[in-house]
């Protein structure tokens, strides 16, 4: 597949001396065309800078951008048709309906009329909508005005759709509703730009993440190779009676036969092993022998967070 | 940009306005009360019924000729009666000139208790003298009583006499001066009226005072000797049409035009909203392909009509509360409409620095009635003069240019209260038309550029 978006050497601070913020440091990467690209990070690591920097809502200190072969700060009428927003906050107006929403942004992005009225019926019906569609939108749930939010950026059938954080505070069956939408996208022939901090998020919809912290990409590939890289087995997690000195634990943890990796993160101790199941007894006995209780324990499988968590040490949601 | 996208802007906006619980109270209810409150406090309060007017005077009649004053010295003409019984006795000697000026400093409101006069009267011997007064304001009016005055007022005596009693003052004269020449026989023509057709001082001081001469015409007409009717009588009642207002009339054209510059406050409340920092609605309009021009057109033809709309029950309401306006009322309206520009200047302007709706509401909400003060829309501020006599008028007496004539709400309001209160002819307000107009539109585009360059420049 081709590059559709090409970023070189992007940097972005803010504030000077010994306040400069270093808010994108130096980002250089390609997005091809039809795939679902994901900035994974934590708050505050630079993704929702890089977003509005390619888009053309940010004007870079130092670097490059073409979209299409353009500069998105030239303001190509254009480049502008073939850009989608979806931005994490909900950018409507309230005091409308579903429907006028819909109808002002056809308007400002002149789509001729009959084109417009399938177009809105259309996204209204895909996302659910259709009965809501008379309502004001202040009348609307969080979620169905999370929905409204996502169709509003893509009602001018944009190219290049760039999704910063578009699930905060949903509830799950909107959360789907949203993650159907995006994933159905490139089979569109669209191109998805995600940024999210939730890694299930990334890991479900993205073909290719980078992982993104302090303002610099740390790893980009697929999930799936991301998460080969931190090494193979499967993950158990324990909750204990006691937080103190869980690093201790986990060192000793680290030592036993079969056992990966152990280490703790959000006052877990996390484990990785091969065949975890048949070592799960052994683990918590030694465990309980060192004057620690299980509260709770679970296991699963290899996420981006780990990944994050292997390069950076810290956990994604801290 | 495309006349869709200008449309989209402005149907959207204005089923926001539609919506908003703000509208009402603000459009309508806001002007309907406070010129409610103005009609409860001030319209059982009657001003401007005892204006005295400065008038300048330049005496320059000649006086009766000398065959005239032997002719009335003659005793065998006047029979029983004498000149001086009629007239002052300086008259004969001096002319009817000085009588004239007597009258005019003696007359007052003959339907006031105490009432002041009609006319303070000051005498110039030079015309520079007395038009240097009059272009500084301290004269209302200049009257110049030419040097026939007396025999132009003798000619109506003797109209009257030829024709009451068969007294051929003229062939009398005549009879003994073959040479002597037709007596003139229109008063106005021995009468001449300066002043700045402009200022509405002049205006309502030129009204009196034709009704004075056509008063002292009849008088002098009604001096005919023996049986005829009295002297001197200005004093007696008769009707002078001064226009009389209740407190609450006479600040209705300041009340609409303050009126009008009040709403750009409810529409840059709502307007600021879109600006806020933490809302990213604008990103998407900044995102499409469209320009800040579509977003300003369509955010201007939202408002026009809004504006329209406030106009018009601005002034139904001062109707309906019992203004009574004496001149065109379409004219007036036609004149509130020309601070437009202005209102849409106090919109961007407020919302190029503004993003907060109630810092917004407190800005205008004080603005407005200070821009209305200071432009003398409430009541008559003292004048500054910048420049004076900078500006040409019809009169050919050119204006001052003062302190507040960078309002363009000064201009408005003068313009409407000289048609609604003084029915001024459109001509004589075009001055203050133009300047409203001209000033609103240099306020608007300077408005726009500061707006385009924060809101839309600076932000990428």
């Amino acid at each position: 597949m081709a590059n559709i978006i090409e970023v070189r050497n992007l940097k972005k601070y803010f504030g000077k001396g010994d306040k400069l913020v270093k808010a994108v440091d130096g980002i250089s990467l390609e997005i091809r065309e039809n795939e679902i690209f994901g900035f994974l990070g934590p708050n505050g690591a630079g993704k929702t800078t890089s977003l509005r920097m390619i888009i053309g809502l940010l004007r870079p200190d130092v670097g490059k951008i073409t979209i299409m072969g353009q500069d998105p700060h030239k303001n190509g009428k254009e480049l502008k048709r073939a850009l989608g927003i979806i931005p994490q906050s909900l950018t409507f107006y309230d005091d409308l309906t579903v429907e006028e929403n819909l109808w002002f942004l056809a308007k400002i992005y002149d789509i001729p009329k009959n084109e417009a009225r399938e177009r809105i019926d259309f996204l209204i019906a895909r996302v659910g909508l259709t009965e809501k569609r008379k309502h004001l939108v202040r009348t609307l749930s969080g979620g169905l005005q999370r929905r409204l939010n996502l169709i509003l950026g893509l009602i001018h059938d944009p190219t290049i759709i760039l999704c910063d954080e578009p699930t905060p505070g949903l509830d799950p069956q909107s959360r789907v509703a949203v993650w159907e939408v995006l994933k159905d996208l490139p089979n569109q022939g669209k191109t998805v730009i995600l940024t999210t901090h939730f890694m299930e998020e990334a890991d479900r919809l993205s073909d290719r993440v980078a992982i993104i912290d302090q303002g610099k990409i740390l790893v980009l590939d697929t999930p799936k190779k991301l998460k080969a890289s931190i090494g193979e087995g499967d993950l158990v997690e324990f909750s204990l009676n006691r937080r103190d000195n869980l690093d201790d634990l986990a060192k000793a943890l680290k030592t036993f036969n079969g056992i990966e990796d152990a280490y703790v993160s959000s006052g877990l101790i996390i484990i990785r092993a091969l065949d975890v199941v048949s070592r799960l007894t052994r683990i918590l006995n030694f465990i309980e022998t060192q004057g620690w209780e299980v509260e709770n324990m679970s296991i699963r499988s290899t996420s981006l967070e780990d990944v994050f968590i292997n390069l950076t040490g810290r956990a994604l949601r801290n | 940009m495309s006349l869709k996208q200008i449309l989209g802007v402005a149907q959207r906006m204005g089923l926001q306005l539609f919506r908003s619980k703000w509208t009402i109270p603000y459009l309508i209810l806001y002007p309907l009360f406070f010129i409610g409150l103005y009609w409860i406090g001030f319209s059982t309060s009657p001003v401007g019924e005892s204006q005295t007017f400065l008038v300048g005077v330049i005496n320059q009649d000649l006086g009766l000729s000398d065959e005239i004053k032997s002719l009335f010295h003659n005793e065998t003409i006047m029979g029983n009666s004498s000149f001086t019984l009629y007239h002052s006795s300086d008259v004969l000697d001096k002319g009817f000139g000085i009588e004239f000026i007597d009258i005019l400093a003696n007359l007052t409101y003959s339907n006031i208790t105490n009432a002041p006069h009609i006319f303070e009267v000051t005498q110039f011997e030079e015309e520079s003298d007395a038009t240097d007064k009059l272009f500084k304001r301290d004269l209302d009016i200049l009257i110049v009583l030419s040097p026939n005055f007396s025999n132009t007022t003798l000619s109506i005596l003797n109209r009257y006499w030829h024709n009451t009693f068969r007294f051929y003052l003229h062939e009398m004269i005549q009879l003994d001066f073959p040479t002597f020449p037709d007596l003139p026989t229109n008063i106005n023509d021995s009468i001449r009226i300066i002043g700045d057709e402009s200022y509405f001082n002049f205006k309502m001081a030129k009204s009196v005072l034709s009704i004075v001469i056509h008063e002292y015409q009849d008088l002098t007409t009604t001096f005919k000797g023996p049986g005829g009717s009295i002297s001197i009588r200005m004093n007696k009642d008769y009707e002078v049409s001064i226009p009389k207002y209740s407190l609450f009339e006479l600040s209705i054209p300041g009340l609409i035009a303050f009126g009008i510059i009040v709403q750009p406050s409810l529409i840059s409340m709502f307007f600021c909203m879109e600006f806020r920092s933490n809302n990213t609605t604008f990103d998407r309009i900044r995102l499409a392909p469209s320009s800040g021009g579509v977003y300003i057109i369509g955010s201007i033809l939202v408002q026009i009509p809004i504006m329209i709309g406030q106009t018009i029950i601005l002034f139904l309401t001062s109707l309906m509360l019992g203004f009574n306006p004496q001149g065109d009322i379409l004219i007036g309206f036609l004149i509130a409409l020309t601070i437009f520009p202005f209102c849409l200047f106090l919109v961007f302007i407020s919302t190029a620095f503004l993003s907060n709706e109630d810092v917004v509401g407190n800005v205008l909400g004080f603005g407005a009635p200070f821009i209305a003060f200071m432009s003398g829309a409430f009541i008559e501020i003292p004048k500054v003069i910048l420049i004076p006599g900078i500006f040409p008028t019809s009169s050919g007496y050119p204006r001052d240019f003062l302190l507040w004539d960078f309002l363009p709400l000064t201009h408005t309001a003068n313009a409407l209260r000289q048609v609604l209160l003084y029915d001024f002819d459109f001509h004589l307000v075009l001055f203050d038309i133009f300047m409203s107009l001209f000033l609103s539109i240099i306020f608007l585009i300077f408005s726009l550029i500061i707006f385009s360059y924060l809101r839309f420049k600076r932000r990428g």
